[in-house]
């Protein structure tokens, strides 16, 4: 159901007793631009119709029932003949609910193209991506979708979008002004959100000045905007859409081929038990055919392919974060059975006893000696990252490449042939008591 | 479970039950609870009886407006708490007594907006501006004049938001004799 109607009313001014009253059908809208910034549930909608008025006063009202449009927020103005065009007063017909009656006097009878905008929440969008890895996973096509959701009350035809990306700083701090200003005493707590509302819209509207005038001068459409504390990307989603209300739509925003991967394997007892989790690593810059744009937060489901006819396995699933242009991507994407690791104690002993004048133990020193098996079962090579962790004053002995991560940590990084199984052991040397040295 | 033991649950349900029906005697609905139960009572009164009513003619139109009546003053009574929703509903029955040509009701109806919930910026300005229009319309200009004179003291600031400053551009308009429609042509 359409949420806002227009009825335009054209009184030819003679004297007000005399006025001829009509009542034409408007056209439907040219153009609807919606600019959805997430974070504070606001979207920004702008939307061009061509009027016909007569010369003198016209009337057009507007109606905001049932939806969620903010009508303090609503704004008209010309954009042909906007020199002829003015609003003179506006009011509120008490016939209709929740619905406003501009008062126009234009000096020009004609065609004029006007612009109304106005605040919406209910409309949101997320980002998600697919990645599908070749076969042996050393790199992968990228795509990644926007799904925009509108529970405004409202429906948008053929509606241009722009998602706003990032962090337009005073946006931010107002919106969280006005969500805190929620647990203040009422009537303060009413008054601080009617002002942070008020320099939430100024600031936003700004804003919008700022993507208009990037886009009027020719900026490439996905392209990341700086200024002072604020860093915020403006992406525009090809094409036009229709997003009634009540509906979710996902539509496409990119899709690149031959992005290079890092697949790895990694096992950490403290962190995942025993099992061993797939990652996927790449970064967001040219070189892997990526960095024209951050990345927003969304939902990443990985698939590989495992057949020459272009059959795809689903690997796993996660989320990535905000991620800026030149930053690396890390997708852990879950547990994998064909990747194992066991670790065993083979040995265990106590030594370099050491007693106080009592006959009291004072210190002592344990040895461990450890085995790790690890095993491929998959056709493809791998690299497994394996982390040890130790507590206390300790030394590692053995003959395997290994590299201290930080003071309690040791990484081993071990490439393993398809259907192989290696093992490779080490000895814990930990001092206790008077034995520590360090 | 014993037979006296299901008496009781029935009974504390029944309870709780009747007491969601009488939102003003229940002492242990949270602040969202009841925002969210003004928030309906609005929407419904809106959907189902005031908007229908503006499409409808005849006796439908007065049985919808006399629904929408019913529904909008006991919001304000149950929930005058929730001054979002009751400043609208208190502005919709003036609305309905202004559509009915009942102007004292309305008027009353508008002016209490601003009396009971005056932080609600943007019901009292429509409500004023409302009360305006419809006192000028009458041909009680002075009367009408003394809403515009008030909104145009309390809402006449550089930067208010584009809507307010056109309200007020209308209210210094109507003060200047200006703009002047009869009721015919507000039909």
């Amino acid at each position: 159901m359409r949420a806002l109607q227009f009825i335009l009313v054209l009184l030819a001014l003679a004297s007000p007793a005399l006025a001829r009253v009509s009542v034409v059908t408007l056209p439907g809208r040219d153009s609807v631009l919606l600019t959805i910034y997430n974070s504070v549930d606001l979207t920004l909608v702008k939307e061009t119709r061509k009027l016909t008025f007569r010369r003198g006063l016209n009337r057009l009202e507007f109606s905001w029932a049932n939806t969620l449009i903010d009508p303090t927020s609503v704004e008209f103005r010309a954009l042909t003949h906007a020199d002829q065009v003015e609003v003179l007063d506006v009011s509120f017909p008490p016939r209709v609910t929740n619905t406003l009656e501009w008062r126009i006097n234009s000096e020009h009878a004609g065609e004029v193209q006007v612009e109304i905008r106005y605040f919406t929440s209910g409309i949101a969008w997320s980002a998600d991506y697919v990645v599908e890895a070749e076969r042996n996973e050393k790199a992968a096509g990228l795509a990644g979708y926007v799904r925009v959701t509108n529970n405004s009350g409202e429906d948008y035809d053929n509606a241009q979008l722009r998602l706003v990306v990032g962090v337009i700083r005073l946006v931010e701090e107002i919106g969280q002004l006005a969500r805190r200003s929620g647990a203040r005493a009422m009537t303060e707590a009413l008054k601080e959100q009617n002002e942070s509302r008020d320099k939430m819209y100024l600031a936003y509207r700004e804003a919008d000045g700022k993507f208009d005038k990037a886009l009027m001068a020719g900026v490439e459409l996905k392209q990341m905007i700086k200024e002072n504390l604020s860093e915020y990307y403006l992406y525009t989603v090809g094409g036009r859409d229709t997003v009634p209300n009540g509906w979710a739509k996902r539509l496409p925003s990119f899709s690149t081929n031959g992005v290079p991967i890092t697949s790895y394997y990694k096992y950490e007892k403290e962190q995942g038990g025993d099992r061993v989790v797939r990652y996927y690593r790449f970064k967001n810059d040219k070189p892997s055919r990526l960095g024209h744009e951050p990345l927003p937060d969304g939902d990443v489901k990985a698939f590989r392919l495992v057949s020459a006819d272009s059959l795809y396995s689903f690997v796993g699933r996660t989320s990535v974060k905000y991620v800026p242009v030149d930053e690396q991507v890390e997708l852990e994407l879950g547990d994998d059975l064909e990747v194992m690791v066991k670790p065993r104690l083979m040995n265990w002993v106590k030594t370099d006893l050491r007693f106080d004048t009592r006959g009291n133990v004072t210190g002592w020193t344990t040895k461990e000696t450890w085995e790790i098996e690890v095993q491929n079962s998959k056709e493809i090579d791998v690299v497994l990252d394996i982390r040890r962790n130790f507590t206390g004053d300790w030394t590692l002995r053995t003959p395997t490449t290994h590299e201290k991560v930080d003071a309690n940590k040791v990484k081993f990084v071990v490439p393993l042939k398809p259907r192989a199984k290696q093992r490779f052991t080490y000895e814990l040397e930990t001092r206790h008591g008077t034995n520590v040295t360090r | 479970m014993s037979r006296v033991s299901v008496i009781i649950v029935c009974a504390v349900l029944a309870w709780l039950a009747g007491c969601s029906q009488r939102p003003t005697t229940c002492t242990f609905e949270s602040p969202q609870q009841r925002y969210d139960a003004a928030k309906t009572l609005f929407e419904k009164a809106s959907r189902d009886f005031h908007i229908p009513s503006a499409q409808a003619r005849g006796l439908e139109r007065t049985k919808l407006e006399d629904q929408a009546l019913v529904a909008y003053t006991d919001l304000v009574r149950a929930y005058s708490d929730q001054p979002i929703w009751a400043a609208q509903a208190l502005r919709s029955l003036g609305n309905i007594h202004a559509a009915r040509t009942n102007l004292t009701e309305a008027v009353r109806a508008y002016a209490e907006v601003a009396e009971k919930f005056p932080r609600q910026d943007f019901e009292v300005l429509m409500a004023w501006k409302s009360a305006g229009d419809l006192l000028s319309d009458a041909g009680k200009s002075a009367k009408g004049k003394a809403y515009y004179e008030k909104l145009v003291a309390r809402f006449d600031k550089p930067d208010a938001l584009p809507i307010v400053q056109s309200v007020v551009r209308g209210a210094k308009a109507r003060l200047k004799g200006e703009l002047i429609l009869s009721a015919r042509d507000r039909q």
